[in-house]
C-alpha cells in the first residue's frame, strides 16, 4: 500500500506565488497526516511502503530531468517555459494520485470503525448472556441447596420419629416381659404350672388354686370396717322397663306391644 | 316391681378408681353405694386407731401396716400431699398391690352389705379383654369370684360395655354402642337386641390423661387429676393446663372410635344393623365438660362404619355399669326362680 504522505499541498501552479521556487519540504509537511505505528497495526495495517523526503526529491528531479532529457540540452527560453510548465503538471499528477490513495485510506478507516462498533456490541451482548448464564447457575445451586437442605431435614425428623417408634416398641416389649415375669410370679404364687416343661408360658391362662385365693382373702384383718354400718346409700329412681323388657326378650316370652311396633 | 316383693340380686361395678354396689329396695328403688378403690398407709398406734373411728374413718391393720380406706384415704392423701396406693390398674387387680386384695375385699364388704338371701346373686363389672395390652382377665375374675364367695355370694360377671347397654339402651330393644369411660380402661361393647356382638377393652382411660398431662406439665399425676376434676370445658379450655387436658381427652376419643371402626372392618360376623343405632358414653372420665359435644366433633372428622343415630351421654353416667349389673343380677334371679 503507498503511504499516504502528501495531501492538498499547495498547487504548483498557484497563481498567488507563481515565481516562488518549490518547497518540497514544507509541500510535505503541510499535506501529509502523521500516524504511530500502533494505530497503523490496529487498523490491521502491518505493512507500508516508506517514501522518505530525498525520494521524493529524486522524483521530481529524476521527471525533470526526463523531460529535460527528452528535449535536449539547448532549450530556447520558451521552451524552457514549456519544459517547467510540463513538470509541474507531471507533479501536480503525482499529487493527485497521492490524494486519491489518502481519500482511499479514509474510507477504509471509517469501515474499520463501523465493524470495531460491531464488534463492540456483539461483545456486550455475549457478555450479558454470559452473566445471565452464570445468574442462572448460581439460582439453581441456591435451589438446590435448598432442596437438599430440606430433604436432610425431612430426614432427620423421619429418623427422630422412628427412634420414638422404637422408644415406644421398646417400652412395650419391656412391659411385656415385666407382664410376663409377673405372671410367673402370681402362676408360682398360686400353685400353677412353671411352663410345663420348658415349653412357653404363652396362652396358658393364670388360674390360681382354690387354695391359694382362699388364702389371700381367709385372714381375718382387725378393722373398724364392720363396726360401721354400711349407709344408707343413694336412691335413683327405679329401673324402668328395662328389666321387663329383657324377661320378655330373654324369657322367650310374647313381646310386649310397643317391641312388636318397633319391628 | 314396686309391690313390696323384694327381688333379690345386686350389682357391682368394680372400677379402678370407683366401686359401685347397687341393689334394690322394697320399693322397688334402685340403691346405690360408691367408694373410691383406694386406700393409703399411716402409722399404726392405739390413739390413731380410736381417733380414726371418732371420726368414722375405715382402717384396717395388716401386719404392721394400717391403712386407711376409700375416700377418706383420698382426702388424707390430698391433705398429706401424697399419692394413694390402689388395689386396681388399668382395670384389672394390680398385681404391684397384693396387699390390696384383703383391702378391697373389705371396701366391696362395707358397699354390698351382707347378702339378703343365701347366696344372693352380685353380678360384677369385667373388663373386656383389652386389645392393646397383653392382660389377662382371667385371674381378675377368678379373685373377684373368691372375694364374692367370701363374703357369702353367688358371683357372676358382666362385661362393662354390656352393662352400659343393658342400663341406658333399653328404649332401643339394647340395641347400640355402650361405652364405658374408666379411670384405668374404656370398655366398649356394641349390642344387637341385648346381646353382645363384639366387646373389648381399651387401656387408656383417664388415668392415661392424668398420667400424660402430669408428663407435659412437669406436674404430679395427682394434681393433673385434681385439675381436671375441678371442671374442665374440653370445647373452650382457658389455660395451659385446661389445653393439655383438652387435647389428650380429643386424642383419646380418636383413638377409642378409630378401635371401634377398626374392630368393625376387621370383625366376622357381625350384625348388620336395619337402623342408625345410638352410642352411649358413661363412667368418671366422660363427666368432664362438653365431653359429648367434643365426641361428636371428633366422630364429625371420621368415616364411622355404620350409621349413628344418636351419641349422647349415659342419664346417670358415673352409676351406669353398677345399675346395668344390678340389671343382669335381677334377671339372672327372676330366670332362677322360673
Amino acid at each position: 500500500m503507498p503511504l499516504s504522505a502528501l495531501s492538498e499541498s499547495p498547487s504548483l501552479e498557484d497563481p498567488e506565488m507563481p515565481d516562488q521556487p518549490f518547497d518540497v519540504r514544507k509541500a510535505i509537511d503541510q499535506s501529509a497526516s502523521k500516524s504511530t505505528l500502533q494505530e497503523l497495526a490496529k487498523k490491521g495495517i502491518h505493512r507500508v511502503k516508506v517514501l522518505d523526503e530525498a525520494m521524493i526529491q529524486k522524483l521530481i528531479r529524476d521527471a525533470v530531468e526526463n523531460i529535460l532529457g527528452a528535449r535536449g540540452g539547448n532549450l530556447s527560453g520558451a521552451e524552457r517555459d514549456q519544459v517547467v510548465k510540463q513538470s509541474r503538471q507531471e507533479l501536480d499528477r503525482l499529487i493527485k494520485e497521492f490524494n486519491s490513495t489518502k481519500d482511499t485510506l479514509t474510507a477504509d478507516k471509517a469501515a474499520l470503525a463501523t465493524r470495531e462498533s460491531e464488534l463492540r456490541a456483539e461483545f456486550a451482548q455475549r457478555e450479558r448472556e454470559y452473566n445471565k448464564r452464570i445468574q442462572d447457575e448460581m439460582q439453581k445451586n441456591s435451589d438446590m441447596a435448598q432442596k437438599m437442605a430440606s430433604s436432610l431435614e425431612s430426614s432427620r425428623s423421619h429418623e427422630d420419629e422412628l427412634v420414638k417408634k422404637m422408644e415406644v416398641l421398646f417400652t412395650k416389649s419391656l412391659e411385656g416381659l415385666n407382664k410376663k415375669l409377673s405372671d410367673l410370679r402370681l402362676r408360682s404364687l398360686a400353685g400353677g404350672s412353671g411352663g410345663g416343661g420348658g415349653g412357653g408360658y404363652e396362652g396358658v391362662e393364670l388360674r390360681p388354686s382354690q387354695a391359694t385365693i382362699e388364702g389371700l382373702f381367709a385372714q381375718e384383718l382387725e378393722s373398724n370396717v364392720k363396726a360401721m354400718e354400711k349407709g344408707e346409700g343413694k336412691t335413683a329412681g327405679k329401673l324402668g322397663s328395662a328389666l321387663d323388657r329383657l324377661k320378655n326378650m330373654r324369657g322367650g316370652g310374647a313381646p310386649k306391644k310397643d317391641d312388636e311396633e318397633k319391628k | 316391681m314396686g309391690d313390696g316383693k323384694l327381688e333379690y340380686g345386686k350389682g357391682l361395678d368394680v372400677g379402678t378408681v370407683n366401686l359401685v354396689a347397687a341393689e334394690q329396695n322394697e320399693a322397688g328403688e334402685v340403691v346405690l353405694r360408691l367408694k373410691r378403690n383406694a386406700f393409703i398407709d399411716v402409722p399404726v398406734d392405739a390413739y390413731t386407731k380410736n381417733m380414726l373411728t371418732r371420726l368414722k374413718v375405715p382402717y384396717v391393720v395388716q401386719g404392721k401396716k394400717m391403712y386407711v380406706l376409700g375416700d377418706h384415704a383420698f382426702e388424707l392423701a390430698n391433705v398429706l400431699n401424697r399419692n394413694t396406693r390402689r388395689p386396681m390398674k388399668d382395670g384389672l387387680i394390680s398385681p404391684k398391690e397384693s396387699d390390696g386384695l384383703p383391702v378391697m375385699k373389705l371396701l366391696i364388704g362395707s358397699i354390698l352389705g351382707e347378702p339378703r338371701t343365701k347366696d344372693e346373686v352380685c353380678f360384677y363389672s369385667v373388663p373386656g379383654d383389652p386389645i392393646d395390652s397383653d392382660l389377662s382377665v382371667v385371674y381378675h375374675k377368678d379373685l373377684f369370684d373368691a372375694v364374692l364367695r367370701a363374703l357369702g355370694y353367688k358371683p357372676s360377671h358382666i362385661i362393662e360395655g354390656h352393662a352400659i347397654v343393658f342400663a341406658e339402651l333399653a328404649e332401643e330393644d339394647f340395641t347400640g354402642i355402650g361405652i364405658s369411660c374408666g379411670g384405668g380402661m374404656f370398655n366398649i361393647c356394641v349390642a344387637y337386641k341385648s346381646m353382645p356382638a363384639l366387646f373389648f377393652s381399651t387401656s387408656r382411660g383417664g388415668d392415661w390423661i392424668d398420667n400424660n398431662v402430669a408428663n407435659v406439665l412437669g406436674v404430679k399425676p395427682a394434681k393433673a387429676s385434681m385439675i381436671k376434676e375441678k371442671g374442665v370445658d374440653l370445647m373452650k379450655p382457658k389455660n395451659r393446663e385446661e389445653d393439655a387436658i383438652a387435647i389428650y381427652y380429643r386424642n383419646l376419643i380418636n383413638y377409642t372410635l378409630n378401635n371401634i371402626k377398626e374392630r368393625f372392618l376387621a370383625a366376622e360376623n357381625m350384625p348388620s344393623f336395619p337402623e342408625p343405632i345410638s352410642i352411649v358414653f358413661s363412667g368418671g372420665t366422660s363427666m368432664a365438660g362438653n365431653f359429648i359435644e367434643l365426641v361428636r366433633a371428633v366422630y364429625k372428622e371420621m368415616e364411622f362404619p355404620i350409621p349413628i343415630k344418636e351419641i349422647r351421654m349415659a342419664s346417670d353416667p358415673l352409676n351406669a355399669t353398677a345399675k346395668g349389673a344390678l340389671t343382669a343380677a335381677l334377671l339372672e334371679s327372676a330366670s332362677a326362680a322360673g
